[in-house]
């Protein structure tokens, strides 16, 4: 290669060029974010907490994974999917199958439904990458996606069951290797240990060479190639792990509630949800899923118990909140912190 | 490391690094480019000159392959690369700037640069290697279109200018063979211009070709070894600035006269 640098002059250093990630966040901010899981972990053991808060407790952690997986691929990627819901249910799908079919320990079937949303994220997102389908157009090209799963769910019902769904059965005694835990409290633990290896993976994605290209590829992906960087193969790698980290969360959400039906892992709603829960929170963090959650998820449960003569509010509401958002906040509250340096660093913008 | 001009036998030395044979290019019933053929010979700066709306953007879209030709032959380095995909022209060594910038707005300015530092310089097994590598060079290079002050602010909120700047920077990041630089001084302020232009003359001095687009015309008379004129597509002329510039078709066609 042609030398085209001046040769070393002694240049002054105003300050590092790249953040440190977390490691800015210096210990004041790193100890009240300890402090906050600690917190988060003892939860469940307040003397008296009732099964109620346990329950929205699992449910922000649940919708949290779900954002944050959003985010490598809508967030890092700017592949913003309207159909992740297709995920959650072929996660949900495989594992509960498998376990009913089986009898395969639901940890290897959420491998498995990993796998199966990974190869269904590549087998859309090939042709809509080779092809240049970007912006609104894959938006709504997964809006398609979410659909047609879900109406193959409905009619496939020699394996789906269809629309009567699919209970999972109660193991004789509840055990780990069956996913089954004789309580909330237990259960909490998976959900915010399956959380937080979410949010490490993302973190390190966001981190990492590859997670740095993707950004650029979603800033401007012919300014990338010029950089050499081959964008549909980027893109194709996030969507795949996107989609794989969401279908652990459809597996979890079938051994928690014990039943699924293609209408409350397959739906529209759902997908919304998602998307609701990483724009509310910052699309571009790793973190926008969890404060997405930590507001919505209390929100719509006090809305729907609220407004339960009146079904829909809730989910009208999600759609006011959605405009609001995008007129008055389209970063997202950790959005606001994009301009500091430091904060900008720490939250991964 | 060596520069391929001191690696390069004679041979190789005197082939031009890039040669455009007969390229055609119509945009539905407009015939942009027609039969071009250009040579752009290693270590020097060529311009590339001709009025708004002769091709020279296609051109350069053409030879990047961010657009596919309906006939003719690229060769970059002996080899055609027509087979190959934007990014591959790029790992091949041949990079452009765009006429209307193209950056990474949602990154910050030295971001822009630390994405590609991978291949500023990969650190090798020589250990006299002493040319800057990774954070270092793009330092370097933010230092040297006085970006580094605005290093941690996000590329969106810079004005045309420096985004033009930041570009620049960007592309010798990537430690090209060749560069193509489509109106790089539109937009910059004369003082930055002027070192600019020296800025550019010291990199062909350490062997790195250069073709450029510009309106400008001191701009190509200090800067190119040689000059091609585009005119409804085709290559009009060809040779050393001061004869191509004293040509009575190239005035009447360029500026008018």
């Amino acid at each position: 290669m042609t030398d085209i640098s001046a040769p070393p002059t002694a240049l002054a250093r105003p300050a590092r060029l790249r953040g440190r990630g977390i490691a800015d966040a210096g210990p004041v901010a790193g100890g009240l974010a300890a402090l906050l899981l600690a917190a988060a972990a003892a939860l469940p053991l307040l003397p008296g907490i009732s099964f109620y808060y346990l329950q929205i407790g699992i449910l922000v952690f649940w919708f949290a994974m779900l954002g944050t997986s959003w985010s490598v691929a809508g967030g890092y990627g700017g592949m913003h999917s309207i159909g992740n819901a297709t995920f959650v249910g072929l996660g949900a799908y495989t594992s509960t199958l498998l376990y009913v079919d089986f009898h395969l320990t639901p940890w290897l079937g959420m491998a498995a439904g990993m796998v199966v949303a990974a190869l269904t994220a590549l087998l859309i997102g090939y042709p809509c990458f080779r092809f240049g389908i970007r912006g609104d157009y894959f938006a709504l090209v997964t809006v398609a996606l979410g659909q047609v799963a879900y109406e193959v769910a409905n009619g496939a019902t020699a394996i789906t069951k269809g629309s009567q769904g699919v209970p999972v059965p109660y193991a004789a005694t509840p055990s780990a290797l069956d996913f089954q835990f004789g309580n909330r409290t237990q259960f909490y633990y998976v959900a915010m240990a399956i959380w937080l290896v979410t949010v490490i993976v993302a973190y390190r994605v966001r981190r990492s060479h590859f997670g740095f290209q993707l950004l650029a590829v979603r800033d401007d992906e012919i300014a990338a190639a010029r950089g050499g960087i081959n964008a549909p193969r980027r893109k194709l790698a996030a969507l795949a792990l996107s989609a794989a980290l969401t279908a652990s969360a459809g597996t979890f959400y079938a051994q928690f509630i014990l039943f699924i039906d293609p209408a409350s892992v397959f739906g529209i709603t759902l997908s919304v949800q998602i998307v609701l829960m990483a724009v509310l929170g910052g699309m571009n963090s790793y973190l926008g899923g969890i404060v997405g959650a930590l507001i919505l998820v209390p929100a719509s449960q006090y809305l729907s118990t609220t407004f339960a003569a009146h079904p829909g509010v809730d989910l009208a509401s999600y759609g006011v909140v959605l405009v609001l958002l995008t007129i008055y906040l389209p970063y997202g509250l950790l959005g606001l912190l994009r301009h500091a340096p430091r904060w900008r660093s720490v939250i991964g913008w | 490391m060596v520069t391929p001009m001191a690696a390069g036998n004679s041979a190789t030395a005197s082939q031009p690094i890039l040669s455009v044979r007969g390229v055609a290019k119509a945009f539905g019933g407009l015939q942009v480019l027609r039969e071009v053929s250009l040579d752009v010979p290693r270590n020097g700066i060529t311009g590339l000159i001709g009025p708004n709306g002769s091709g020279k953007t296609t051109l350069f879209d053409v030879i990047t392959r961010y657009q596919n030709c309906d006939a003719g032959e690229i060769s970059f380095a002996g080899q055609s690369i027509l087979p190959l995909l934007p990014h591959q022209v790029s790992h091949r060594g041949l990079v452009r700037t765009f006429q209307l910038t193209r950056v990474f707005p949602g990154l910050t300015v030295a971001e822009n640069l630390l994405v590609f530092a991978d291949r500023a310089h990969p650190r090798g097994k020589d250990a006299a290697d002493t040319r800057p590598h990774g954070e270092d060079k793009a330092r370097e290079m933010l230092d040297f279109v006085g970006l580094l002050r605005l290093a941690t602010h996000e590329a969106a909120t810079l004005s045309y200018g420096q985004l033009k700047l930041l570009e620049i920077a960007q592309v010798l990041m990537l430690d090209p063979r060749m560069l193509m630089l489509d109106e790089p001084m539109a937009g910059i302020n004369p003082g930055l211009a002027d070192e600019l232009m020296q800025r550019l003359l010291a990199l062909r001095e350490r062997g790195l070709t250069l073709l450029i687009v510009e309106h400008n015309i001191p701009v190509i008379q200090r800067l190119c070894d040689a000059v091609a004129v585009l005119n409804t597509g085709q290559v009009m002329a060809h040779g050393k600035p001061d004869e191509v510039l004293g040509d009575r078709d190239v005035r009447e066609a360029f500026l008018g006269e």
